[in-house]
Parts: structure tokens; sequence; C-alpha cells
């Protein structure tokens, strides 16, 4: 599992780089794509076919980093537009972890409620270390 | 003389011949001893001598008229009876047969007379019988037509005797109704023979009635024909009258012991016999032929019940000779009846019992109507006691009250000190009700009014009682006054359960009226009728009686959204009695809906089944608003402390990261990407520093610490060009003030800085850089009442999904341009509020134009 490809989606472009040099630190991550909202992240994999061509091996990309807390189109409503999505551009195989600073136990139950979201990590308590484990634990 | 000349003077019969001129001529020797005188006595003396003085002259024309006429014998008086006087005086009855001879000449009478006086006294005993049995004889001669009447039929009849009677004139005595009886019995008697027995009445001639017992019968010749009739003729008035009256008397009593429903009884000893009076035989329904049943037949009639008393009654009566009285009660065919007798023994002159009287009276009706009067009276007692309710009568006459027990009670006065006067009343009576009640009595004795009223009477302790009195005057047939009867009963109880039910709605109508509350009442629960209070109709903004109040109305009142679980509430209070206590919004007369919380009761019968349900309503809007705005504003707090924790420790988390990468950079000499981070790092500073600076606003933007004061807009304008001045040349925006005010404006002159200068900031970072120029205009305007703000730009625009939100907090539609806190619109509304003014927001990809109106503030 060195080669998991990967999509960052969120409006803070420090939280994307911290998470993106965290990754690499895992030594798990072979790409990095980076989304800084919902809706872009939309757009990214309702073009699937121009994307399958622009990354190959990597789209769709296996774990989903989300936010939440996001203009336009937030954690949510991406999580809502993306059930049907996924199924329908055969991109079952990608799972979400929600990545917030949020830790409110609510937030983490809707998200959860989705079976294809696997983990949620709130922003800066976990080192490169524990989150290179939470990635292996998703097996 | 010859053996003729002898013959006539031994005769029998006085003989004595007179001359024209009634002088007697010659006589033989009976004349001479009939009359008493000698031959010489007689001898040329007129013959008048021999008659009763009285006839003299009548006499002297007969025998004129008898030498006139010379007639052949005759008889005198036609068989008449006649008198001669002896010459002693005495008369006697005589019978005189004349005639005439002539001699050398001369005519001579002759009369031949016969002593009558032998007859005359049979004739006279026959007339004292007459006389003693008043019964009298007569005779009808039909060749005649006479009747011959003796002379007690005379006198019955209160004719002359001697009076000549026809058979008609006999028959019109009779009375006009006994006419045609008689006659008719009359020619019977002659057609057939028949005999007659009859009391019939007559008219004597002076106009008496009599009652007269007539016994007639055929008289029949040798040839078998009627020739006439006879019979004997009887006055028996007294004694008809006496039958009459007796016969009546006894009628009477008949009629009254039918109609008494009573009878008597005879009983007697020796020989011993018991006789019943008819009434008596109706009483015990026996036939009144047959033998009354004795004593001892009296188990057969007499209630077993009552037999013991009854023979025992009588037994000692007749034990101890003494008077009785008895009730009891026999069986008779038509049913029970219940009889009063009374007896008592009868004695002889020396004191022997000889035998028993009495009476028996059916009594079952007026025993029956006296135990009626008994009940009623107990009644009547038993509700005049129950009522406390006195009575009193009033002898207008004598001026004297009496009183029953219960108005002895009623006036607070004990019996024995009360002198029963109408002033005791008067006495008792309240002052100031005195002379208004004695009106009252007047007035109802005269007959002008009927008593009907009520007063107050003072009791010896000096206790106020309410009286109520009602009465009737009773007159006597005249139509006079004589008394008066009435009722008095307490009503003070009632008066100050009156003044007390009066204070209660007083106090339950200032309640309603000064209370919030609207009441509602609903009388039947299967009816739809309601009561709505005065206060229910205020609190709709509606006049009393303007709407209807019923259920119907209620419900179209009803705001739509609460209607089905407003009825669902009452249908459950009513089925389940679960309580009726919720908020409804009603809409009132200018159409707005308020809220109101609505509460009810229903009070149940025995059965547990709803009658009546009342109700209130009270105006709960303001507090619903602002609840309801409450919870929005907690909301809103939930909701700024989760993002402002979560945005002021998302920079500080993120920085923290980016120093511990910055030292491992360093570390591996990367000074580049250590470099980098520390520009990251700087940048989360500013934006950490720019929430807390827009929070502060936001915070001092709910405190009204500043005072009004007069604003310099140039100054202001100044002032928000000056902070802005760095992102003003960078941005290369135009920004315009236009400053057009009548007045001079007085406010909180930090809101007025804040607004501006946020809208402004806005617009120059949301600012489209494809226009060649990109400008922010300010417009300052006023009229009497109100400021007028208006800030246009040619920016991006708000995208039209998000304008709803434009004022929600931490919202920003541009994350890609600007990176505010998400706060500043959030900041501006607040002042606005706080100023009461309003904002319009229009926005287009032509860009934005937002407009403030402000309301003055009055210095």
């Amino acid at each position: 599992m060195n080669s998991v490809s990967v999509l960052i989606v969120d409006d803070s472009e420090e939280d994307r780089y911290l998470l993106n040099r965290q990754l690499k630190d895992t030594g798990l991550v072979q790409t990095i794509i980076e989304k800084e909202d919902g809706q872009q992240a939309l757009i990214f994999f309702k073009e699937h076919e121009k994307n399958r061509k622009l990354y190959p091996g990597a789209f769709p990309p296996l774990l989903v980093f989300l936010d939440i807390n996001m203009p336009f189109l937030n954690g949510y409503d991406f999580l809502k537009e993306f059930e049907p999505l996924r199924k329908e551009i055969q991109a079952e195989s990608s799972i979400v972890l929600m990545f917030t600073s949020s830790e409110k136990n609510t937030e983490e139950n809707d998200a959860m409620a989705y079976d294809f979201v696997k983990d949620y990590l709130v922003k800066g308590q976990f080192s490169s270390e524990q989150l290179r484990s939470r990635i292996l634990e998703l097996d | 003389m010859s053996l003729l000349a002898d013959a006539i003077h031994s005769t029998a019969s006085a003989i004595i011949v007179i001359d024209v001129n009634g002088s007697v001529v010659d006589a033989n020797e009976s004349a001479y001893q009939m009359f008493g005188y000698s031959k010489d006595q007689l001898f040329g003396e007129s013959v008048n001598k021999l008659i009763p003085l009285a006839l003299h002259q009548q006499h002297q024309q007969h025998i004129e008229t008898f030498f006139t006429d010379k007639p052949p014998t005759t008889i005198m008086g036609k068989g008449r009876v006649l008198e001669g006087v002896h010459k002693n005086g005495i008369s006697f009855h005589i019978d005189i047969r004349i005639s005439s001879f002539d001699r050398d000449g001369t005519t001579y009478g002759v009369a031949n007379i016969i002593d009558l006086r032998e007859e005359h006294a049979m004739s006279r005993l026959l007339a004292a019988t007459q006389e003693i049995a008043k019964i009298g004889s007569w005779r009808v001669d039909l060749d005649t037509n006479t009747a011959i009447w003796s002379e007690m039929v005379y006198r019955i009849h209160e004719v002359d005797t001697g009076t000549r009677i026809s058979v008609e004139d006999g028959l019109n005595f009779y009375v006009e109704e006994h006419r045609p009886v008689i006659t008719k019995l009359l020619n019977k008697c002659i057609e057939e023979r028949e005999p007659w027995d009859i009391e019939l009445k007559i008219l004597t001639s002076s106009g008496k009635e009599r009652w007269v017992h007539a016994i007639g019968k055929p008289v029949v010749n040798n040839d078998g024909q009627v020739v006439g009739l006879e019979g004997t003729f009887r006055d028996i008035h007294e004694d008809k009258l006496n039958r009459l009256e007796k016969e009546n008397a006894l009628f009477k009593l008949k009629r009254t012991e039918h109609l008494s429903k009573m009878g008597h009884w005879q009983w007697t000893l020796a020989p011993e016999k018991i006789e019943w009076s008819e009434g008596l035989f109706e009483l015990w329904e026996i036939d009144s032929k047959t033998t009354p049943p004795s004593l001892k037949d009296h188990n057969k009639y007499i209630h077993p019940e009552d037999q013991e008393r009854f023979f025992t009654t009588l037994d000692n009566s007749v034990l101890k000779s003494e008077p009785y009285t008895v009730d009891f009660r026999i069986e008779t065919p038509s049913g029970t009846k219940h009889i009063h007798a009374e007896g008592t023994p009868q004695f002889s002159d020396d004191g022997t019992v000889t035998g028993f009287f009495g009476t028996a009276q059916d009594i079952t009706d007026s025993r029956a109507s006296f135990l009626r009067t008994e009940l009623l009276n107990t009644r009547l007692t038993l509700a005049l006691d129950a009522a406390k309710t006195g009575v009193w009568e009033l002898d207008l006459i004598s001026d004297a009250l009496s009183w029953d027990d219960r108005m002895f009670a009623l006036y607070g006065i004990r019996k024995e000190d009360f002198g029963g006067a109408y002033d005791a009343w008067a006495n008792g009576l309240h002052p100031e009700d005195r002379a208004k009640s004695e009106k009252e009595i007047e007035d109802a004795i005269s007959g002008k009014s009927a008593f009907n009223t009520r007063f107050r009477v003072v009791w010896p302790d000096g206790a106020i009682r309410h009286i109520r009195a009602l009465a009737q005057v009773i007159s006597d047939r005249n139509g006079f006054a004589t008394n008066m009867v009435g009722i008095n009963w307490d009503i003070t109880d009632e008066i100050e359960q009156d003044e007390q039910l009066r204070a209660s709605n007083e106090r339950y109508a200032l309640m309603t009226q000064g209370s919030s509350v609207g009441i509602w009442d609903w009388p039947d629960v299967s009816e739809d009728y309601e009561y709505w209070s005065p206060k229910f109709y205020e609190l709709l903004g509606y006049q009393n009686d303007e709407l209807q109040s019923s259920l119907e109305n209620f419900g179209n009142l009803l705001h739509p959204d609460d209607s089905e679980r407003t009825f669902a509430a009452v249908d459950a209070h009513l089925s389940e009695n679960t309580p009726f206590d919720l908020e409804y919004r009603l809409r009132t007369k200018s159409g707005e809906y308020r809220w109101f919380k609505g509460t009810g009761q229903a009070s149940r019968d025995e059965s547990g089944k709803p009658v009546r349900m009342v109700g209130s309503i009270q105006d709960v809007n303001e507090r619903v608003i602002s609840a309801s705005n409450l919870a929005k504003l907690n909301e809103e707090l939930i909701q700024f402390s989760y993002r402002t924790s979560h945005d002021l420790r998302a920079p500080l988390t993120t920085s923290k990261r980016l120093a511990e990468f910055i030292a491992l950079d360093i570390k591996e000499n990367n000074l580049e990407e250590a470099s980098a981070n520390a520009g990251k790092i700087a940048r989360q500073m500013a934006r950490l520093e720019e929430l807390v600076g827009d929070m502060l606003d936001l915070a001092r933007a709910d405190l009204r610490t500043e005072n009004d004061e007069l604003i310099n807009f140039e100054e202001l304008e100044n002032q928000v060009k000056e902070r802005l001045s760095w992102m003003i040349e960078e941005s290369k925006c135009t920004i315009d003030f236009d400053v057009t005010l009548n007045d001079e404006i007085v406010g909180e002159k930090a809101r007025y800085s804040q607004i501006i200068e946020n809208l402004v900031s806005n617009g120059i970072k949301y600012r489209n850089t494809k226009n060649e120029c990109m400008f922010v205009k300010v417009e300052l305007s006023d009229d009497n009442e109100n400021v007028f703000i208006n800030i246009e730009d040619n920016g991006v625009g708000i995208p039209a999904n998000s304008q709803s939100e434009i004022f929600t907090m931490f919202k920003r539609f541009h994350p890609t341009i600007g990176s505010g806190s998400g706060l500043g619109l959030s900041i501006v509304k607040k002042h606005i509020d706080i100023l009461s003014g309003t904002v319009e927001i229009l926005s287009s990809d032509q860009g934005t134009k937002i407009s403030i109106v402000i309301p003055k503030t009055v210095r």
C-alpha cells in the first residue's frame, strides 16, 4: 500500500499544505490532488473521463480527505451529491475520511452515517505516524 | 049534622075554614087542640094568629092570591115544612093542604093541617146526626132535573136551605179540576148503574175550598129504569187536610232519609217487633218488603273487624238502658259503607224500657272528605314547617291578629309576650318600612292592589330580618272585607345570597375587564353557541357582538396551521379529560394573526359525560414572538461560539503545525520551505487578528455605550478613507462620497462609521477586476424623518442563491477573492437594527446596491 492516490478537499491553503506534507511523510501516498471546496471536488469527479486520462492510475483517488466547513458546497452537501455519483462513475473504490477542526459529535455521526465514510480526523491532533497507522487500518 | 060532620071533628087533622078576609069562620076539634085555642078564642080571628109573626105578611098575600085564583086542592109550599104557632107561643112543624068551596054566593077556604111534630122529632134526630157527622143526603129527580138536598148539604155548600138547585148547579160547585171527574161518575152511574164513592174538592158559595166525600147510587123504578140518583155528601175537609199533611210529612221524611243516606228503626219489646224505615232498607240495600233483620242477624252485615265493637256497644246500651253512638262498617252489594249510628231506649210512664229507637247514617263520603281534609292539613303543616312559613289571620272587624307558632319565630317574639294585636306586627316592622307596609295592607283591604310585598322586621335583639309577605283579603257576600289571611317567610338568606352573587358578578366583571384574559363559555357542548366576554372580543380587535360568538366562528379565526391540533386538543379534553392548555394563533379584525394561550375545562354530568366547557384566551403574542426570537438568537449564539472557537483555533492549530515544519525544515536546512511556511504563519495570524477585531466590533455593536452626537460626515468620510487607504491604493478603485443633507444628523457616530466602512471595504474586496473603472459610491441624504445611505459598486455581486443568507454570520461568498471573517455584513445588520433602520440589497453580476434607511434621532 505505497501507491495510494489522495484527494484533499479544503478551503484552507495552509491546511492542505500541512496534510499534504504529513501524507508524504507516511510514505504511503503516491499522488495528491487538492481541491478548495466541495463544488470543485464534485466537478473533479464528474469530469471522471478526463481525469482518468489526466491522472492515470490515480483516478478515482482511493482516499478523499474532506473538510466540512467550506464555501459554496460544504462537506455534507458534497457527501450527499457524491453518494450516487460514485456508483455512476465506478468510483466506488473511493473512500472518504472527514478532515475537520470540528469536534462536534453530531457532525461526526452525520458524516459516518455514509458507509463510504470510513474515518473522522480532527485537524492538528495527529502526527504523521498516527496518520500512517489510521490509513493502514482502513485495509 | 051528618055523619060526615062528626067524622070531621074526630079526625086527627085540624080543619080550619076561613073567609076571603082570612078570618076563621069554623074549625074542628082537632084544630082547637092542635093550636090550644077554644072555639070562642078562634072564631072571627085572622088565621095569621096560627102563623109565626115573621110569616104573617107573606101568608096574607098567599090568602089573597088563593081567593082570586081559587085553585083546586093545593099543598102549600109544595110539601114544604111550614110552621104553626101554638097558643103557648111554641112553633111547630105542620103540613097544610088548602082548598075552597062556595056557599050562598060566598067563597070559603078550607085548610087541612097535619101536626108534623112527631115526624119532625125524627127529622131533628136525623138532622142532629147529620150535623155531628157533617154528612148530608141528597136526591136527584132526573125528570124534573131537580136536586133535593138535606139541610147539611145546603150548609156544606153554604147555600140557604130550600134554595132550588138543579143538577148543573150542584155540579158547578165542584172545583174546576174535579168537575170532569164527578160529571163522568154521574153519567156512568146513570148509564151503567154504577155507584161512586170519591173524595173531591168543592168551592162553597162564599168561595171556600172544602174537601167532601161524595157517595152516589142510582134510583131505579119498578120498570128497572134509572129515574134518579141519591147518595150522601160529607164534609171531610179537616180530616183530609190532616191526612194530606201526614202523608206529606212522611214523604218528606222518606226524602230526607234518602238524601242524607239515613234510616231509622224502632224496636218494640212487648210484643217484640222491629220496624225499619225505607231509608234504612235502602242503606242496608235490602228489599223493603221483607222483614227487617234482627240485631242477631247483623253479623251478616257488619264488617268482621267492627263486629265486636258494634255488639258490645249495643249490648251495653240495652243492659244499662243508655243511649249509644257507634261507627262501624257494613258490607253491602255496592261495597263497604261507613255507618254512624245512634240509638236511645224508650221508656213507659213507670220507667220501664219499652223499646229502642235509633238512626243510622252513611258517612262514607264525609269520612273520606274528613280524611282528605286531615291529609291536606298534615301536608300543609309539613310544608309550612319545612319552608319556615308563618300563617296569620287578621280579623278586620275586631282588629285581632292571630299568628301560628311559626310567625313568632319569624319575628323573634315569644308567644307569651305577644298581645295578639295588629299593633304588635306594626311595632315589629323596621321603622323605614312601616308606613309603606301599612299602606299596602290598606290598599289590599280596599281591593286597590294585592298584598305581595317584602319588608324588614327588627327583632327584640336588634337583628334585622327580611320578610316576604303574601296575603289575601276575605270578603263577605256583600263584598265587605272581613278577614285577611296571609303568610310570611324569611328571605334574609336569599337576599344575602343575592347580594353575594351580585358582588361576585361584579368582581367577575371587574376581573375580566381588568385582566388581559378573555373568557369563553360553551354552555352546551352539543351546540354551536358560545359566550365570549367583552375582553375576548377586545383581544381580537372586535366590538362586542360585531362577530357572532360561536364555535364555528372560533374555528374560522384559528390559523389554518393551528386548527387541527387545537380541535384535537378540545376533543381529547372532552373525551379523555386531557388538559386543554395550548397556544394557537387567532386572526384579529385587522387580519393579523396573534398568538394566544388557550385553556379550558369541561364540566361533566354524573356519568362523566361533558356538558359544558369554559375557558380563556390570553394574548401571548409578544412572548411567543420574543421566545422565537430568543430561540433564534440562542441558535445564533451557539453558531457564533462554535464558529468563533473553530475559526480562532483553526489558524492556531495550523500555525503550530507550520512552526513544527519550519523547525524541521531549518534542521534539514531547507530554508526556502521554512521561509514560505513562516509566511503562511504570518497570514494565519493576520486572519486571526482581523477575526478578533471583527468580533470586538460585533460585540461592541450590541452595546449602547456611546452617546448621541452631531455627526460630521466629512470627517467620517476622511476617517473611513484613511483606514481603508492601503486597500484603496492596492485595488485602484474609485471611492466617491456624495453627502447632501438638509439637517444635521445626530446619532452614534461609530455605528454610522462601521456601517459605511464595512460596506465600502466589501465593495473594494469584491470588485470586478475585469472592469476598467472600478468604483464604490456612497450617497448620504435625508428627509424630515430619515437618513438614507446608498452604497453602490460595480463588483462581482452576491451569488443569487446566497442572497437570503447575506447577513448570516461567517458567510463568505467569494472565498477565492477575499478572506474575511464572514462577520462584516452581520456587523452592519446589527448596527442598522439597533438604529431601528432597514436595509435592502440588490445584487447581480453587474454590481451591488445597498440601500439603508435610518430614522432620525430626535435630539
